[in-house]
């Protein structure tokens, strides 16, 4: 299907936070209660629509171990959005936000989007991360912030398409580079008007095996 | 149907099972369901029936459950259970690796690698040092990619990555896959180490499946990256790893097209593992575009690669490439006689270098172009063949050939790699056998360290006060003299060369203005302007100041100028890169525009260069110099002197000088803007507009590089002032 833009997005985070179970809750609306460990990446791709216009999600799942870790660094390069994950049940998720958040700010373009997610909201009753922290520490560093549920898929699509939303405004005030495809934003053909009739969060399920 | 059938089926025995013998210890369970495998196998010798008709999978899921339970309830780490302990004892694995092994009932060998992947991925408990574990492990690593295009891959590559991870968490596991025949004789001499699980994600790395071979990729990573010099030496000398990477790369690039939109090229963007080249919906697509991307992915992924390898292994990965890629490929292709073919081998080059940063690769490279001698050049040393040949071409008859050359020399300039400016532009300054004085060898050598500074600093300065004024003036060279004739106090000029290395700030602003009023005014297209440009060169050359700064700040350059006796010289020769960049500067009137604005770019990038030596060799005018040597000042001089005169034979000259800034500058404000345009879209300005527009052009560009060098300059006075 055509597009407008591609946006590379990265998900990352702690290994068993729930990275691969909210980019399966994103692309075929489904939850999976035992999910292994990610090993090497993966990734997903699903079309959304932001202002009347076709945009095409890429979204490469890393994994989470520390064994990885230098690995999944070179994918940061490239990536025009990060979402860095954490567990709300687990406090040492959130302990290491910092890290990811260096590696991250490091290793990427200075003007990746980076969306906070405090996953796992249905689990109130075990909850160890309160909600306000993660804002606090949001506004901090300058992130936007959410917590999502990967298993009923509370605000899962309002974090991958949040955070395009921020993406496409930083290409329309210029701050993104869009001939510059390191950004991790690419132009699609040109697309025609008659094809900009879904709503967002349109047309589902149109996964991956078109790369590389 | 029938495998719906059969799944309730073997769903109401689980069932059966758990309800009619509710006492049963998971033990008896686990065996239950292990026993009911190995029955498999002996009643249904000549079965033809696929896996999933079978309940293999589900006894196998059931036995992983109740494995997964027992180390729960365990709690404690470090202690098996009685059925890892059956599965340990009974060598349940082995078992296993040998049923897989035959692929009997298809789709076995799957279900026996998840089993395997799963077990290591939920257990918690170290598996692998169990001798029982690894053996089968090992086996069933040398069982995958042994088929190209197997139905098995994703499962095998599952494995593999799994082992890798695991491996990567604890290094010295790797030594249970570095295999040796007789691992237990006592004659460690004879024995072969094998690296399998190298050799198999080597095999699937050029797997058709995009996951598999991106995952293969990774596992390879983390191979490489172990920090145990056993697994390193393996790698090296015992798999087909460097030279298959190495191999992959060269045939990319013989794959690559030769009739390309060069701009393309440089636009093309290429990350491994984030390239989508069967993205049918490009706009920006040419052919040959894929070849060109997974050319650039594939280097890219070495440079990763190398750079997070073990050193041993990323030193070995970058010597292969050399020889196969550098020396195989590109040296013939760079140093043919064909303009076109040369022209794509350097637009290549160039592309090249830059996705290269890992400092192992990155050596290689510049050790290719500019040879690995670090020693001082001479005039009638012939020097590096192909950075001889490169330095040719920047004075190419082809406008196009001698730009390509000289953004190759750009972006080399750009690398974060000491050997490049040592090569290109110290080597032959360290010896300071440019400045006229006679040396004062004994007590005025300065050593390469940097920690006797501020005791240095005051001998070089109490030094400089003992000089007797008038020797300066007396063996000034022609040029210099002129210098200093144009710049009215000639005692002041001595007073700066005493200062030098105090940096006094009055002294900055005559070297300041030097540059500033190298043009009479009535050259200057722009007098009103001024102070605003030069407002911005000063915020850019700062900028820029910053970045290089950092980038040099870990190779240990002297704070202050040091004459190195191994690098000195009876006569002094600037070397043949700032050769090549001072005679083109000299003949900037009869270049063309788009020449002028990168040959001005890369002698900016020069002086921005924090070394002392460099520093005062191209941005003190007042340097007494010695006879015969030419500088950076002299050259500009010459270049204004040609312009003067032919000022004054044109009477239509301030008119077309106009009208030519007019026509540059219509939007923008300065020269970093015209040299991003420039770079983005052809700007129709190369001559032919009207008479003289091209030397027009030249002077406008010479005016603003005065400026820029002006800025840059002060700039790293200031940085010296305030650091000091």
């Amino acid at each position: 299907m055509s597009y407008a833009y591609l946006f590379k997005y990265i998900i990352i985070g702690d290994t068993g936070v729930g990275k691969s179970c909210l980019l399966l809750q994103f692309t075929d609306k489904r939850f999976q209660p035992v999910h292994d460990l990610t090993i090497g990446v993966e990734f997903g791709a699903r079309m959304i629509t932001i202002d009347g216009k076709q945009i095409k999600l890429q979204i490469w799942d890393t994994a989470g171990q520390e064994s990885f870790r230098s690995i999944t660094r070179s994918y940061y390069r490239g990536a025009a959005g990060a979402l860095l994950v954490y567990d709300i049940t687990r406090r040492d998720t959130f302990n290491h936000l910092t890290t990811w958040l260096e590696d991250a700010r490091q290793h990427s373009n200075s003007n990746m989007v980076i969306m906070l997610i405090g996953n796992k909201s249905d689990l109130e009753a075990r909850r160890e991360v309160k909600k306000e922290e993660g804002e606090a520490f949001a506004r901090e560093h300058g992130l936007i912030f959410m917590e999502t549920s990967a298993k009923t898929a509370a605000n899962v699509e309002e974090a991958f398409i949040n955070t395009a939303k921020e993406i496409y405004q930083k290409i329309q005030d210029g701050v993104f580079d869009i001939n510059n495809e390191a950004n991790g934003i690419k132009i699609g053909p040109q697309h025609s008007p008659a094809s900009q009739s879904l709503n967002v969060g349109g047309s589902g399920g149109n996964q991956g095996g078109n790369c590389c | 149907m029938k495998k719906a059938m059969f799944h309730k089926f073997t769903n109401f025995i689980q069932q059966a099972v758990e309800t009619f013998a509710p006492n049963i210890s998971p033990q008896e369970e686990f065996v239950y369901h292990w026993k009911s495998v190995t029955s498999y196998f002996v009643d249904n010798k000549d079965g033809c029936v696929r896996i999933e008709e079978t309940a293999l999978p589900e006894h196998l899921d059931s036995m992983l459950r109740i494995l997964q339970e027992e180390e729960s309830e365990l709690g404690e780490a470090g202690t098996t259970g009685m059925c890892m302990e059956y599965l340990l004892q009974h060598r349940l694995l082995e078992t296993l690796y040998t049923l897989g092994r035959t692929d009997h009932p298809p789709g076995m060998k799957q279900c026996v690698l998840r089993f395997f992947t799963k077990l290591l991925s939920r257990i918690s408990h170290p598996l692998l040092p169990h001798i029982n574990v690894y053996r089968a492990v090992q086996r069933l690593v040398k069982a995958c990619g042994e088929t190209k295009a197997g139905p098995a891959e994703k499962e095998e590559i599952e494995f593999l990555c799994t082992v890798c991870a695991k491996i990567k968490t604890d290094p010295y596991l790797v030594n249970f896959f570095i295999e040796s025949p007789s691992k237990s004789a006592k004659t460690p001499h004879r024995t072969v180490p094998a690296f399998s699980l190298l050799d198999a994600l080597l095999a699937l790395s050029t797997s058709q499946d995009a996951r598999v071979s991106l995952k293969a990729c990774e596992g390879m990573m983390l191979c490489a990256s172990l920090p145990e010099q056993s697994a390193a030496l393996a790698l090296i000398s015992q798999t087909k790893f460097c030279h298959s990477i190495a191999q992959t790369l060269t045939e990319l690039y013989r794959k690559l097209p030769m009739q390309v939109n060069l701009d393309d090229i440089e636009m093309i963007e290429a990350k491994w593992g984030f390239n989508d080249i069967n993205d049918r919906h490009d706009e920006k697509a040419f052919p040959g575009k894929r070849q060109v991307i997974s050319f650039l992915s594939w280097l890219d992924y070495c440079d990763q690669l190398i750079a997070v390898a073990n050193p041993d292994v990323g030193e070995a990965l970058s010597r292969e490439i050399h020889q196969q890629l550098l020396t195989g490929c590109f040296s013939s292709h760079l140093l043919q006689a064909s303009e076109s073919g040369s022209l794509m081998a350097t637009v290549y080059i160039t592309r090249c270098l830059r996705t290269v940063c890992s400092p192992a690769l990155l050596k290689e490279f510049s050790y290719f172009l500019l040879g690995s001698d670090r020693g001082l050049e001479s005039k009638d040393n012939p020097g590096h063949l192909i950075n001889k040949r490169l330095l040719e071409r920047c004075n190419h008859l082809s406008d196009e050939l001698c730009l390509v050359t000289l953004k190759l020399y750009d972006t080399l300039l750009q690398k974060e790699d000491e050997h490049i400016f040592h090569c290109l532009l110290l080597r032959t300054l360290l010896g300071r056998s440019y400045l006229q004085l006679p040396s004062l060898p004994s007590q005025d050598t300065v050593s390469d360290s940097t920690q006797d500074e501020n005791l240095e600093d005051k001998k070089n300065a109490s030094k400089e006060e003992d000089k007797p004024d008038d020797l300066v003036g007396q063996t000034t060279s022609s040029d210099n003299a002129e210098i200093i004739a144009n710049n009215e106090d000639r005692d002041s000029s001595q007073d700066h060369s005493r200062n030098i290395a105090n940096n006094l700030p009055s002294e900055v602003h005559k070297v300041v203005n030097s540059f500033l009023t190298l043009l009479p005014d009535e050259i200057k297209s722009t007098i009103q302007t001024v102070d605003c440009s030069y407002d911005m060169y000063l915020r850019d050359a700062s900028k820029q100041f910053a970045i290089q700064e950092r980038v040099c700040k870990s190779w240990g350059w002297p704070k202050q100028p040091i004459s190195e006796l191994s690098f000195s010289m009876e006569k002094f020769h600037q070397g043949p890169f700032l050769q090549m960049l001072f005679d083109k500067l000299l003949h900037m009137l009869d270049q063309s525009y788009s020449v002028n604005l990168l040959l001005t770019s890369l002698i900016s990038k020069v002086a921005l260069v924090p070394h002392p030596n460099l520093h005062e060799y191209l941005l003190d005018p007042f340097l007494p110099v010695a006879e015969g040597t030419h500088t950076l000042y002299s050259v500009l001089i010459k270049v204004t002197n040609e312009i003067k005169h032919h000022q004054k034979t044109d009477s239509t000259f301030p008119q077309k000088l106009i009208l030519a800034r007019k026509q540059l500058f219509g939007l923008v404000p300065n020269i970093h803007s015209l040299r991003l345009a420039k770079c983005q879209t052809e700007v129709p300005c190369d001559g032919g507009g009207f008479e003289d527009q091209s030397r027009m052009e030249a002077i406008i560009v010479l005016e603003e590089f005065c400026k820029e060098l002006s800025a840059i300059t002060f700039v790293k006075h200031h940085a010296a002032v305030t650091k000091s």
